[in-house]
């Protein structure tokens, strides 16, 4: 098997000593930077959420193969900015205003991380405007919205409103999720894009911010 | 001959014939505000009204919550630890002879003087219970994680000590014949962890207070939220005796679960919503859900949106089927 495989599948079971481990010694074998990035994390990544949209894997398995790949990912920064590899783009993302939970959330931004898009993450409870506020000043084409409340999933719609508002609506991608959300509602609240798991979110911005 | 509310409901769960369909009303659920948990957790329910200002705080851990009245549910505020091997050094866990068991009750003399079935909650049971410790990421992996899974181990083993002890005094103090035991073990999709780390992980502490439970000659009542039907076949074998679970939309299917299983295992339903809040033109509506669900070993209870006349309405025409019958 290739070092790239062995790092890979070293991620995907969450083994992040052994990435840890093997990482120096592909590039000492002259394997660059920017291939292990897209060889093994990314790709072993995509894998993992196949394999949890799919049920074969649970959150525990995605969550320590997310932490293997940022283990990964901080290693070979110092490389990527030295060849000059920039990110896919880059996204927000929040729980909306009065929602505190942040399991899926977190897991999303990772499968996002995992796809190379720099995230900025508002954590919970975030008010529309600061959505608005932080894709403008980080130059964002992406903001991403979790609700998990059939209380709180209509801030969904002030956050398109405060888009449009702020004269940014078609300048940004407006992707919505979370457990009470469905197509119906995306549409309602004028969203663009609805996705049921973080597996198939990370493959739609990715294709968005292409 | 008649059964009292709290009769009804012990039949029930000893597979016994029922008078009527027992619903949560015929339930007196005690959660009283000496035991800080329930303020944590903003589900005082005793004699005296407690004030929702009060609500959040510390739990019986120590676990700072903080209550939110719209969403009506509380949330941790920080987690005490940040790695759960340090549990057995840092953790302090309740001392259930510092209560006043029989001050509780005086106090509370004329709320449990009553012809139901008392019932108590335990919230926070075993992986919420880690989670409240290390956070949501922490403790989904340390149940997966080979070196952490001892601590694990030790820590659930001694938390089902402690709920059976908290379970036995209110079966003794309280006359409690039902406990239920708050763990969510589900997602909108379906179950957070694997079946084998449930099986592995969870299931042998819950299976020893089920057994104490029934020891006891009370009942057993499972809360997880989320997609668990994958759990049902699991939760029949340990003796679990009803859940209720709870949906957003109706993700489980019920109805298919009771058709499929509705022989072995005594679900809990919260009856649909119905089309209108007038009183009048819903009452043929409440007589056919009723009526659907009669024949059904199930225990009911009914949606939140139904109004007080509506409840009152369901309730009695449960007991008048009850006694057609
Ligand atoms: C775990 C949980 C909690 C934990 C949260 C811990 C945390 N740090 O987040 C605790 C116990 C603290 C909690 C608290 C509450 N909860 Co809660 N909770 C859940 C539960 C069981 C699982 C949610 C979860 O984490 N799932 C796992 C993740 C991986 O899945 P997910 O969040 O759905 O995310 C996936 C997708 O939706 C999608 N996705 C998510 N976000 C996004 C964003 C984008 C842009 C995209 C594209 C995709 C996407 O990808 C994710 C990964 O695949 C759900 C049950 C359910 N059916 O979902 C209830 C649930 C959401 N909670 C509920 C409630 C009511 C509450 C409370 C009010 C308290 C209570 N009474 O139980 C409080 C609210 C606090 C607040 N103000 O926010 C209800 C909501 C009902 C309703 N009508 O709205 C639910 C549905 C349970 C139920 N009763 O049926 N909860």
């Amino acid at each position: 098997m290739s070092i790239l495989q062995d790092i890979s599948q070293a991620m995907q079971k969450g083994k992040a000593k052994q990435v840890k481990q093997l990482i120096p010694q592909a590039l000492e074998e002259g394997v660059s930077a920017n291939q292990i990035l897209e060889e093994a994390l990314l790709a072993g990544m995509s894998e993992v959420g196949k394999r949890f949209r799919d049920n074969e894997i649970f959150v525990p398995e995605v969550l320590v193969a997310a932490r293997a790949m940022n283990m990964g990912t901080e290693l070979l920064k110092p490389y990527l900015q030295q060849a000059g590899v920039e990110p896919k783009g880059k996204a927000v993302i929040g729980t909306v205003k009065g929602d505190l939970h942040d399991i899926g959330k977190n897991l999303v931004r990772m499968m996002m991380e995992g796809k190379g898009i720099e995230m900025i993450d508002l954590g919970v409870d975030v008010e529309p405007q600061t959505f608005i506020q932080s894709a403008i000043d980080n130059d964002c084409k992406l903001i991403c919205c979790s609700a998990l409340l059939t209380t709180t999933m209509n801030v969904i719609g002030d956050v398109v409103e405060c888009a449009k508002q702020a004269g940014i609506r078609d300048k940004v991608k407006i992707m919505i999720g979370g457990a009470p959300i469905n197509q119906q509602f995306c549409d309602t609240v004028g969203a663009d894009v609805y996705t049921p798991d973080a597996a198939t979110a990370a493959e739609a911005a990715a294709s968005l911010l292409a | 001959m008649m059964y009292t509310p709290k009769e009804n409901f012990i039949h029930f769960y000893h597979n016994d014939p029922v008078e009527w369909t027992p619903m949560a009303d015929d339930i007196c659920m005690f959660q009283p505000e000496e035991i800080n948990l329930y303020i944590a957790r903003g589900f005082v329910l005793q004699q005296e009204p407690f004030p929702v200002e009060k609500y959040g705080g510390p739990d019986w851990f120590g676990v700072e919550w903080t209550y939110d009245p719209v969403s009506r549910g509380s949330m941790e505020v920080s987690h005490p630890l940040s790695d759960i091997s340090e549990w057995e050094e840092k953790i302090v866990f309740p001392n259930l002879d510092d209560y006043d068991w029989e001050g509780i009750g005086k106090k509370n003399a004329a709320y449990l003087n009553t012809d139901k079935m008392v019932a108590t909650t335990i919230f926070s049971g075993f992986f919420e219970r880690l989670i409240s410790f290390v956070g949501f990421e922490n403790a989904a992996i340390a149940l997966i994680d080979e070196e952490q899974q001892e601590d694990v181990h030790k820590l659930f083993s001694r938390l089902a000590d402690l709920y059976i002890d908290y379970i036995r005094r209110f079966h003794e103090h309280y006359g409690a014949m039902h406990v239920c035991i708050h763990d969510d073990w589900g997602t909108q999709r379906g179950l957070t962890f694997s079946p084998d780390v449930h099986t592995e992980m969870i299931r042998p502490y819950i299976q020893r207070v089920i057994d104490a439970v029934h020891a006891m000659g009370m009942s057993y009542e499972q809360h997880s939220c989320g997609k668990v039907v994958q759990l049902i076949p699991a939760m029949i074998e340990m003796g679990v005796d009803t859940w209720l679970g709870q949906d957003l939309g109706d993700l489980n299917n019920k109805d298919a679960l009771i058709a499929e299983y509705g022989d072995q295992f005594k679900f809990g339903v919260t009856l649909p919503k119905l089309s209108t809040t007038d009183l009048e033109a819903s009452k043929p509506e409440i007589r056919a859900i009723v009526e659907k669900y009669a024949p059904k070993r199930v225990w009911t209870r009914c949606d939140r949106t139904y109004t007080p006349e509506q409840k009152a309405y369901t309730y009695a025409y449960t007991r008048e089927l009850g006694r057609k019958r």
